[in-house]
């Protein structure tokens, strides 16, 4: 399968190698886990894309398009519950397809509407098959290769999205917490929360529950909770036991997220799921702070399937044999939250409801790359 | 604690110009002391306390000494055969009825209750799956799993920040229970609210096994007000294995004690509400939780009888 992607992408490639050396260099970090995290994985894939595009000649602009969906699909394959990769390629997918109408539009208002394709606004329009070939008809007017510095661009605006993510979220912070208050977060392992907390930090004195969340980040965690302590805030660390116990003093949940799903649930790091649900119990609000490029436009319709199962050699030693021969041991890497128990995604372009992130995702993914 | 006053008891002489039934009380009342600077007082053991204390009080006066001693200790031998053994192997009984074939299971930490209806449900051919959360730091159940395994029941492991991963396959949810509060809350090992909540949101029954003489009087609302305080030193093990021999402290936190601004909480139990508990399986029945306080008027009556 590869092979043959391989030799189709070589299609459009021919004189350069090097870029397909960078693909499977990237390929092969993502499958050993070299690089992880939304945050990086992202960045890798975005920097990767303008690599790509710019070695990329193409006659046509949808074999760059049937070329990115490949590409992404690849990517996809080596690391499927890596999410960043496929909402990178399909933000620039997007992007492309984004140009392109711009452009046809542009040019049908040059010739008027007396071109020899119609706008066909009828309900045939779904079903006609020639409908396709109009548009391609369409597109070869432009082959596309002048857009080549515009998606450049563009992934480097994505680029630059990425990077300052911390920052113009962590800038709603203020906004969300008020002084004097506590409170809770499930997630050490996320630069979004810290930054957030942070920033908050130099307007408001609050103090924070940390949880530990054993076995996968306790270290991390405790290392979360050390900087917070050192930025000034009053931090608590607490087992993840006792987030019920708590949960009566706390005045907000903040989770990070590893991928927002459309629905308005995310997938997160686990131990998540259980606070949230805590939280709602209390009717405490949980704010999720994430990257619109965490923004997945996958439905959770099977749920084990986003979840990934880690080494149960972190919940049970494996000296200990009684408990390796005869107990089944499960640690799940990852928590599905159910977009009922989140109240507000803060995001870099603002605060939304769960119910509202579907709209999100039609704004930056273009719904034919859903599935690449 | 019980066959400790027993003993005290035995070797008490009531000093002259008192008689056993005043003297004896506050005789006790300073061992009681010396355990409550160990460790605060259970519920169970206030309980206790509390019925000897009466029990000495009613003595009649013109008892003799040796006579009062000898029908204590054995008020004390009845009382731990029923309040404690006889009412466990009732709740065990009436408990593993709740059990049925190709259930699946779930508790929280290690009760002594809970693990022998499993035991006793799978004694019977029962044919079931027990999946056992646990927590960090005291790991109680890696001791249950192990003893559940190695009596040939299918056991799952998972610490608790699984349990949204497996809830979905769970049909039963049995907890053990440090204390049953007089509004029908649960004061049990933390981490047991997450565990009942989490399944009530998902309409799985929580049954709590109590023995009657772990409900108290007191009245709470949430765990922090009233709680007991376990060493944060306990948290900076990060090992999955409690014991001392392989530590791996924390690297992060060596030096926590000398960061300003941080602090580790580490309690040991939470209140579960009343809502999330579907039944109280005791030796007096099977009740809801707003019958606590129903139970309690009862013995008190009873005492004063």
């Amino acid at each position: 399968m590869s092979d043959l992607t391989l030799k189709t992408l070589t299609h459009h490639h021919k004189s350069d190698k090097d870029i397909f050396f960078q693909i499977d260099t990237f390929i092969s970090q993502l499958k050993r886990r070299q690089i992880t995290g939304s945050n990086d994985v992202g960045m890798a894939t975005a920097h990767l894309l303008v690599r790509f595009v710019s070695a990329a000649r193409w006659t046509h602009i949808d074999s760059l398009i049937s070329d990115l969906r490949l590409l992404g699909k690849r990517l996809i394959a080596a690391q499927p519950r890596e999410f960043a990769c496929g909402n990178m390629v399909r933000r620039v997918l997007a992007l492309i397809r984004e140009e392109i109408h711009g452009n046809n539009e542009n040019g049908i208002d040059n010739k008027g509407l007396s071109s020899s394709s119609p706008l066909i606004t009828s309900m045939f329009n779904l079903l006609s098959t020639e409908d396709k070939s109009i548009e391609t008809a369409n597109n070869e007017k432009k082959t596309g290769r002048d857009l080549k510095p515009y998606i450049i661009e563009g992934i480097q605006e994505l680029i630059e999205e990425i990077r300052n993510i911390e920052d113009s979220i962590a800038g709603m912070s203020v906004e969300m917490i008020h002084e004097n208050e506590v409170l809770l977060t499930p997630s050490p392992n996320s630069k979004t929360v810290l930054e957030f907390l942070r920033r908050a930090s130099q307007k408001r004195k609050f103090s924070v529950l940390v949880t530990e969340s054993f076995p996968n980040e306790t270290e991390i965690a405790h290392a979360f909770a050390k900087k917070l302590a050192k930025a000034g805030i009053e931090t608590v660390i607490i087992p993840d036991s006792s987030v019920y116990a708590v949960m009566s003093r706390v005045g907000k949940v903040i989770v990070g997220a590893r991928t927002v799903l459309a629905n308005g649930g995310c997938i997160s790091a686990s131990g998540i799921a259980l606070a949230c649900e805590a939280a709602k119990n209390h009717k405490t609000p949980v704010l999720a702070v994430t990257g619109v490029y965490k923004l997945s436009p996958l439905y959770p319709f099977d749920v084990e399937s986003l979840i990934e199962v880690g080494n149960t050699g972190k919940v049970v030693d494996f000296s200990d044999k009684d408990m390796v021969e005869n107990v089944e041991v499960m640690n799940p890497t990852y928590d599905y939250v159910a977009p009922e128990n989140i109240d507000i995604y803060v995001t870099n372009i603002g605060g939304y409801s769960p119910s509202f992130i579907y709209r999100l995702v039609l704004d930056h993914y273009s719904s034919e790359d859903n599935k690449l | 604690m019980l066959l400790v006053f027993k003993s005290v008891i035995r070797d008490y002489d009531t000093p002259s110009g008192t008689t056993l039934s005043r003297n004896l009380t506050a005789y006790l009342s300073h061992q009681i002391d010396y355990l409550v600077t160990a460790r605060p007082l259970s519920v169970s053991m206030g309980n206790a306390i509390r019925w000897l204390k009466r029990e000495i009080s009613i003595i009649n006066i013109d008892t003799s000494d040796t006579v009062a001693k000898r029908e204590l200790q054995s008020l004390i031998d009845t009382f731990i055969k029923e309040k404690i053994e006889a009412s466990g192997q009732v709740i065990v009984q009436s408990a593993a009825q709740n059990i049925n074939d190709g259930d699946v299971l779930l508790t929280f930490a290690r009760s002594e209750v809970v693990k022998q209806t499993f035991v006793e449900a799978h004694s019977q051919g029962k044919q079931f799956r027990v999946i056992v959360v646990d927590s960090r730091p005291l790991h109680e159940g890696k001791k249950l799993v192990s003893e559940l395994a190695s009596e040939g029941i299918k056991c799952t492991y998972i610490l608790i920040n699984a349990l949204s991963y497996v809830m979905s396959d769970v049909t039963t949810v049995f907890l053990g229970a440090h204390a049953m509060f007089a509004n029908g809350l649960l004061y049990s090992r933390v981490g047991s609210a997450l565990v009942a909540t989490s399944a009530k949101s998902r309409n799985i029954p929580v049954l709590v096994l109590c023995e009657s003489i772990k409900f108290s009087d007191r009245v709470q609302f949430d765990a922090v007000t009233l709680n007991e305080l376990s060493s944060p030193d306990a948290l900076l093990n990060i090992s999955i294995n409690s014991n001392s021999r392989n530590d791996t402290l924390s690297p992060a936190l060596r030096d926590w004690r000398d960061v300003a601004n941080l602090n580790i909480l580490n309690v040991l139990y939470d209140l579960t509400p009343a809502e999330a508990i579907k039944k109280i399986v005791s030796e007096v029945g099977n009740l809801p939780p707003s019958s606590v306080p129903v139970i309690l008027r009862e013995y008190k009556s009873d005492y004063n009888a």
